[in-house]
């Protein structure tokens, strides 16, 4: 991570992740075929392997059966304890690898997140934070996927919310970075504008420890991907509603290399459509053929 | 692609000739488990304008049933009741939002959801396939006696007036709002069901290969010769078969470009509906969140305050 925009305390706290998480580069990784999902031209595997702290983790990843080397890309979990298999249209042309980190289903015999509770579990503490770990998960994730074998590593993609740009902030081998939708992001500043889930989320937490909002907020900063941006060495495309729009363009004007905004015209047929073409684009794969079978 | 004239579709379903039977033996199994509602307090998501609470029930099996329930804070009278029911692989809302608009509102997490998975627990994938070479203990079997429970949770509660119950939801909580508004058809006010799942779903697993209906393809590679045996269980529980006893209004949305959800099943379950007081919202380019992101959700608000009444807090309309 360059110093361009980072703070001391930020860069600090995010070198002794990576540094945790590079600990576990040469750790086993257990992987068992998932025939249920496997097909005629698509194979999908179980991978079970160790997350800082020594935390148990699952993902799915799947690939096209030939024709490789594929494009590697990370799928950033959402917000939310279900991660499923690759969708078809990702799983015909990627070498996806689904993460379900710490606290999701399949990752939680240590740790079950509760919704709503993930966003500020662990708050105020930069050091108790679950988030620092789940950041954690993703770049170990990222070392899993790029161990696995016939991929061509200098095209590694990564998309999800904006966990996603500070995973590509943290690794300077990400060739195209997708993120869409916003969590971080300026979160203290644009929680207090909403009384949705899961941004209410820090309203509540806020509400009932006010002595604790201070220290929390500080520890939020250092989630946040604008300081971090300079980093992105990643093609990059965040795709955000248009009230998250002022938010993202800090984001953006922060990265040195290309970086474009798509605004969601709330159409998902249009917005799916544009943001997987443009991963395709990025990442030199061919353009998906869309979700559906013909009728 | 284009699809071809989506409003013209035939659904595969066919209702079992014992089917009002097994759904009565269901109840009747389900009735013999005492409702025994529970509500605690949960100042942390609490506000000044309105109350939440853990709530718990039983249900079919002797399962414990969490979910979320709020209220505004200062009513007066008895409230408007709003049942929310959850997708399949999405956590169920929090619906403060419905709370500030006047509602007595209840989310309900049913059999597999977080905080209602400590006994069953098939998981995602899973769920959809649980048994289902198995009418009698298929997982939606109790599933859907869990969201007519909610109802009866929702509805009992001291606060909320009977007669002004509606039931909302998307996805899976599309193929709920239908499912409870059938079986409920007497006591549901009204009823929005957007992308409705769980309807024509032999027809829908030959219409895409999205999850969650891609469970259905992979049961029929893991169990060859068995197809008859796995269309004959989803017909007890197609939605399909269910909708022609609802009698409240109800409004349905769906994207034409779903592919979680095929709109040729939206239409057909919609055609199927009982009552004549329904309206379809089909949106032209939207996928699985089928309008909910330009505007739809002004569209339920409006057209559940116009049978519901609900009092914002704050006072005004």
């Amino acid at each position: 991570m360059s110093n361009n925009g980072t703070s001391n305390s930020q860069r600090d706290y995010w070198e002794a992740v990576v540094r945790e998480v590079a600990a576990l580069k040469d750790s086993a990784v257990q992987s068992e075929s998932r025939d249920l999902s496997s097909d005629d031209t698509t194979v999908t595997t179980e991978l079970q392997f160790e997350g800082i702290g020594g935390y148990p983790l699952f993902a799915y990843y799947s690939r096209p059966r030939t024709g490789g080397p594929f494009v590697p890309l990370l799928q950033v979990p959402g917000y939310g304890s279900v991660v499923t298999v690759p969708t078809v249209e990702r799983r015909t042309r990627y070498a996806v690898l689904a993460l379900c980190h710490r606290g999701q289903r399949r990752s939680d015999s240590s740790y079950k997140a509760a919704y709503p509770g993930l966003l500020t579990d662990g708050l105020p503490s930069a050091d108790t934070y679950v988030w620092r770990g789940v950041v954690a998960d993703c770049l170990r994730a990222i070392d899993v996927l790029l161990a696995q074998t016939d991929l061509d590593a200098s095209r590694l993609a990564v998309t999800g919310h904006d966990a996603a740009a500070m995973v590509a902030a943290l690794r300077g081998d990400i060739a195209s970075l997708m993120v869409v939708g916003l969590m971080f992001t300026s979160l203290s500043s644009r929680a207090p504008g909403t009384n949705s889930y899961p941004l209410q989320e820090i309203n509540d937490f806020k509400r009932t420890y006010p002595s604790q909002w201070e220290e929390a907020a500080a520890t939020l900063g250092l989630f946040d991907p604008t300081p971090m941006a300079g980093s992105i060495r990643a093609d990059t495309m965040i795709a955000c509603s248009a009230g998250e729009i002022p938010a993202a363009s800090a984001v953006s004007k922060a990265i040195p290399g290309a970086s474009t905004i798509y605004q969601n015209t709330g159409y998902g047929f249009i917005d799916h459509g544009a943001q997987e073409d443009w991963l395709s684009d990025s990442a030199g794969v061919p353009q998906s053929p869309g979700p559906f079978l013909p009728r | 692609m284009t699809i071809a004239d989506p409003k013209t579709f035939q659904s595969s379903a066919v209702k079992p000739a014992d089917f009002d039977q097994f759904w009565e033996e269901t109840w009747h199994e389900t009735r013999k488990v005492p409702l025994n509602p529970r509500l605690e307090p949960v100042p942390m998501r609490s506000t000044d304008e309105i109350e939440v609470f853990d709530a718990a029930y039983d249900s079919y099996g002797g399962i414990e049933i969490h979910g979320w329930y709020m209220r505004p804070r200062n009513f007066e009278g008895k409230l408007p009741g709003m049942l929310c029911v959850p997708g399949y692989v999405g956590e169920p809302r929090f619906p403060n939002d419905l709370a500030l608009k006047g509602y007595a509102a209840f989310s309900a997490a049913p059999r597999g959801k977080l905080r209602s998975n400590s006994v069953f627990n098939p998981g995602y994938p899973g769920l959809l396939v649980h048994n289902i070479l198995d009418r009698d203990t298929y997982s939606y079997r109790g599933f859907y006696m869990d969201a007519v429970r909610a109802f009866d949770f929702l509805a009992g509660l001291d606060e909320v007036d009977d007669s002004r119950v509606g039931v909302q939801g998307s996805s899976q909580g599309g193929a709920l709002t239908l499912l409870v508004a059938s079986l409920r058809a007497k006591e549901t006010a009204a009823a929005s069901a957007g992308a409705p799942y769980l309807c024509s779903m032999m027809d829908s697993a030959s219409l895409t290969r999205s999850y969650p209906y891609e469970e259905i393809n992979e049961a029929l590679r893991a169990n060859p010769g068995k197809e008859q045996v796995i269309r004959q269980t989803l017909d007890y529980f197609d939605i399909q078969n269910f909708v022609d006893k609802i009698t409240c209004p109800i409004i349905v949305n769906i994207g034409l470009r779903d592919d979680v959800c095929p709109p040729e099943t939206g239409y057909a379950v919609y055609n199927q509906i009982g009552t004549s007081d329904k309206k379809i919202y089909a949106y032209e380019n939207c996928a699985h969140e089928s309008g909910s992101a330009v505007g739809h959700g002004n569209v339920i608000d409006e057209f559940m305050a116009s049978h519901l009444a609900p009092v914002p807090v704050g006072g005004g309309s």
